[in-house]
This record gives C-alpha cells, structure tokens and sequence, in this order.
C-alpha cells in the first residue's frame, strides 16, 4: 500500500505542475489551452534532441523553459491575442477552438517529424531507486516531485513578492481596476501566457523520462483539467494539492480495484466531487 | 487642466452621451450631478479610456486622451475612484494600496505614500493584512480612494462614491475629499447625493439624459429652485 502511495503521490506531483501551466492561463484570461498537453510533449522530444546532444533531462529544463516561453510569446501574438477582450464565454469558445487546431498542428508536426514511435530518455540513472521503509521510491520520480515543491515555492515568491506577480494577480481579479492602477493589462495578459507555456517544460522532461509519443499530449491535458475543475475554476493556488489528491486517489484504486479501473474511477471522483462542490474543493470564483 | 469638447458616446448603437463640453481647472472640486442612467459612469470611462468615444475631444494638460489605452492615461496624471470600488477582492488592504503605487513614480515613493494614507484612514493600517472582500462597505470606499491616492496623480475623478454608504460615513468621507483637495489634488465628483456635493464643489454641471443641461457655481446651484425640485426632492415654493 505504501508503494502504491508514493506512486499517487509522484504522479500527483506531476498532474499537479500539468494543471498549474492550465490554471495560469485559465485563471488570468480565461483561456483554456488545449494544446498544453502537445506542448508538454513537444518539449519532451526537444529534451530528447538535447538528450542526444549529451545534454542531461534535468539539465535541460532551463533550456526548455526560455525555448518555451519564446515559443509562447509567438503563438499569444500569433493566434491568441485577437480575442482577448471578448466576453468570458467567448473567450473560453475562441480559445479552445483556436488551442485545438493549435494540438492537432503540433502534434500531425510531431509525427511527420519523428514518427508515431513510442520515445523514452533513458539517461543512466533511469531504473535507480532508493529503498526506505520497504518502499522503493524511483530516483527519477522524487527529482519530479522535489522540482514540483521547488516550483511551487518559486511560483508563490513569485505572485507574492513581486510586482509583476501582483499585478498577475490583480489582472485575473479585475481587469479593468488592474488598468486604473497603471498596469499594461494586454502585456500582462502576454507574459502570462509565455509563463504558462514554460511552464510546460517541468512535465515535458518528467514524461520525457517515461514514454511519450506525438499524440499523447490530450491525455495528459486531459489529467491537469480535471485537476484545474477539482481545484476550482480560477484558484492557481489549490491546484497543486488537487494534484495529488487525484494521484493518490487513482494509486488507491489501482490498489483496490486493479489496474483497468484506474481511470474510471478517477473520473467517477471527479464528477462527485463536482456534483457536491461546484465551485470545486477549494475554488471559489477568481484567484 | 481636463477639458472635454463636444463629446458624443455611443453604447453600441445606443447614444448615451450627447455634445457633451465641460471644463475642470487646476485645484477645483467640480462636480457632476444626475440621476440614475444620466450618463455619468460613461462620462468617466470615457476619460479613463475605458471607453472610446465616438467623436469630440478629451484634453488633460494639452494632450489629447482621446485614444490613449487606460494604463497610460492613468500614467500622464489621472486617477479614478470608480463605481462600486473595483477592489482586488482575493488580495489583502496592503496589496491593493501597493497595486495603487504601480507607476513606476509611485513606487518609489510607496513607503511615504502609505504613511500618509494610513494617516487619513487609520482603519486601514489596522486591516492592512486582510481581504478587501472581507472589509465593511465605508472601509472598502476608503480603500479605493487611497488606492487611488497611492498614484499621486494631481486629478482625481470619483464615481459615485456615497453608494451604499450610511450618511455619517459619507460625511466622513465628503470631508476627507476637501482635505485632499486642500492638499492641491483637483477632483471631479460624479455624483446623485447632490445636496453634500454641491457642498464641498466650486462649480457644478447637470447631466439629464447624457446633456449638459445646467452649468454654475455650486453653491448658486443649490440654492436654484429646479434643481431643488428635481434632485432635493423639494416641491416648488
């Protein structure tokens, strides 16, 4: 039981970082990103490139975090700015819509480029782990949750001490009080976006470690949106701990239930919980 | 200081302001006086940028705001206080003083700023470290006015501000709008509490129906038998 925990809590970690990258963009414009998951895996194979250049997964996530926001500012300017002052509702239907061609772009690339093959980074120290208390904890999976925290506690630093941070915050608040107050608010909504985007670059290389192949990027958007509702629509804060509230909850099933029902029942959870929290377990409108 | 020229503001296809011209000088109270729907928010949106009017001038300081995105207006020396507040509800008293002080002329003086602040609304101090959202109705206007103070911006345009407010509080509040003022802060006063308004203001407009009707001095206009009957509910002697 105690393996099948740490697995949850592990693989939690990881929906949890999926769903920040969700939640940001969500949270401050009310965009909902569907090619988050192809680019989380476009990532993966830029790990992968770098892996065989001789460059290290972890080592590579700097890289990747500039590549991505870059790739971020692009793609904002490019498709996702024209609708930015629509109504909300709008703004959701424009923003999946254009996301969705945006995934399908991304991920038909992929597999011109590096074909529907299943990859793995497989640096030397892949099959490692440690023993504690009779519980083997992969060497790979405690780096994930480790850089996880440290995001976390970066990421709250962030909105909490810097100006740019609050005025993030402010802006997903009310956007127009935030314009009273000086602040750029289509600059903010940019940034913002390109952060989201890189932030991508934490699962990308985490995945990357795993299995990844160019049209696996929707399930894995799929697990961080069900955490970013679970969280509550808006709260970037609570979707960490929805994270690994889902993660365990499927170790425990998988535990219970064997392995088939591991899906099933995180989506059974998912629409309970809906059904008796509509705001979701932490959320309440606005982050 | 502000001159406004013949401006016309459409809602969509609707018409909501009509040749509208008025003139706000340097350390004035000016106030805007009407009823319900008159126009007066879309009046201060369109100053603030947050509306772009369909024709006419909008003059601050020699430069034309017609155009200008609201981060910048706010940037060349106008601030608003507007209708219903417009808190950071999810962030603490403090964070919304500190997201007043945004500009970057602000924020370097953040710190004496606040002190003074804290020295006009002293409640503030004491709930610098709770949610805007969790304040009583007079704290949250006297967080958005020292929100709006935090800019130290030399215009200040206040929408509505005695909304909702018991009438000992607004009092309160009127007062503190003449010590800012005394302080060399202009201030435009949109308002339906006429009586307190035309008080503390040195001139006045009457917006009905998105015109300019009457113009004057304040205190001749409060002592003016329509407007008594049309806004101080007074029957015609």
């Amino acid at each position: 039981m105690g393996q099948t925990l740490i697995y949850g809590i592990l693989n939690g970690a990881l929906y949890g970082i999926i769903a920040l990258g969700i939640a940001l963009v969500f949270g401050v414009m009310r965009y909902l990103n569907i090619a988050h998951g192809s680019l989380i895996i476009l990532g993966a194979y830029g790990s992968l490139i770098l892996f065989r250049l001789g460059i290290d997964p972890f080592a590579s996530i700097p890289v990747l975090m500039i590549i991505l926001f870059l790739i971020g500012t692009i793609l904002f300017k490019s498709f996702f700015s024209h609708f930015i002052g629509f109504s909300e509702g709008n703004k959701i239907k424009n923003s999946l819509l254009i996301a969705f061609g945006l995934m399908l772009v991304i991920d038909n690339l992929a597999t011109l480029i590096w074909t529907g093959d299943e990859r793995c980074i497989t640096p030397s120290y892949s099959g490692i782990s440690f023993e504690v208390f009779n519980v083997r904890i992969p060497v790979i999976g405690l780096a994930g949750g480790l850089l996880a925290l440290i995001l976390i506690f970066i990421l709250h630093l962030f909105f909490t001490l810097t100006y740019f941070g609050k005025s993030v915050r402010a802006v997903s608040q009310d956007h127009e009080a935030a314009s009273l107050m000086g602040v750029d608010i289509n600059l903010t909504y940019l940034i913002s976006f390109a952060i989201s985007v890189s932030l991508a670059s934490i699962p990308s290389v985490l995945i990357g470690l795993q299995a990844f192949s160019p049209t696996v990027g929707i399930r894995w958007f799929n697990k961080g949106v069900i955490v970013v509702m679970l969280a509550g629509l808006g709260n970037i804060y609570g979707v960490f701990t929805a994270g690994l509230f889902l993660g365990i909850l499927e170790a425990i099933s998988v535990y219970f239930f064997g392995a088939p029902y591991r899906e099933v029942t995180g989506l059974a959870v998912f629409v309970l919980v809906l059904i008796l929290f509509p705001q979701g377990l932490f959320g309440r409108k606005g982050g | 200081m502000l001159s406004v020229e013949g401006l016309n503001v459409h809602y969509e296809d609707l018409q909501v302001l009509w040749d509208v011209s008025f003139e706000v000088n340097d350390r004035e109270i000016v106030a805007l006086i009407g009823s319900n729907g008159a126009g007066k928010t879309t009046l201060l949106r369109a100053i603030t940028g947050l509306l772009k009017p369909t024709s006419g001038y909008i003059h601050y300081d020699g430069i034309t705001l017609n155009n200008k995105r609201p981060h910048k207006i706010v940037g060349l020396g106008i601030s608003m206080v507007p209708e219903g507040r417009r808190l950071f509800p999810k962030m603490t008293v403090l964070e919304n003083l500190e997201m007043g002080a945004f500009l970057k002329d602000a924020r370097q003086e953040k710190q004496e700023t606040l002190k003074l602040v804290y020295e006009i609304f002293p409640v503030l101090k004491e709930r610098s470290q709770q949610l805007a959202e969790s304040l009583s109705g007079g704290e949250q206007q006297m967080l958005a006015i020292g929100r709006a103070l935090m800019a130290k911006n030399s215009f200040l345009l206040l929408d509505e501000m005695s909304l909702g407010l018991a009438p000992l509080l607004v009092e309160n509040i009127f007062e503190i709008v003449v010590q800012i003022n005394n302080a060399g802060i202009t201030i435009f006063i949109v308002e339906q509490n006429v009586p307190m308004t035309l008080r503390v203001s040195n001139r006045a407009y009457v917006l009905e129906s998105g015109h300019i009707v009457r113009q004057g001095d304040a205190k001749m206009l409060l002592n003016d038998s329509n407007i008594k009957e049309a806004y101080l509910g007074m029957s015609p002697v």
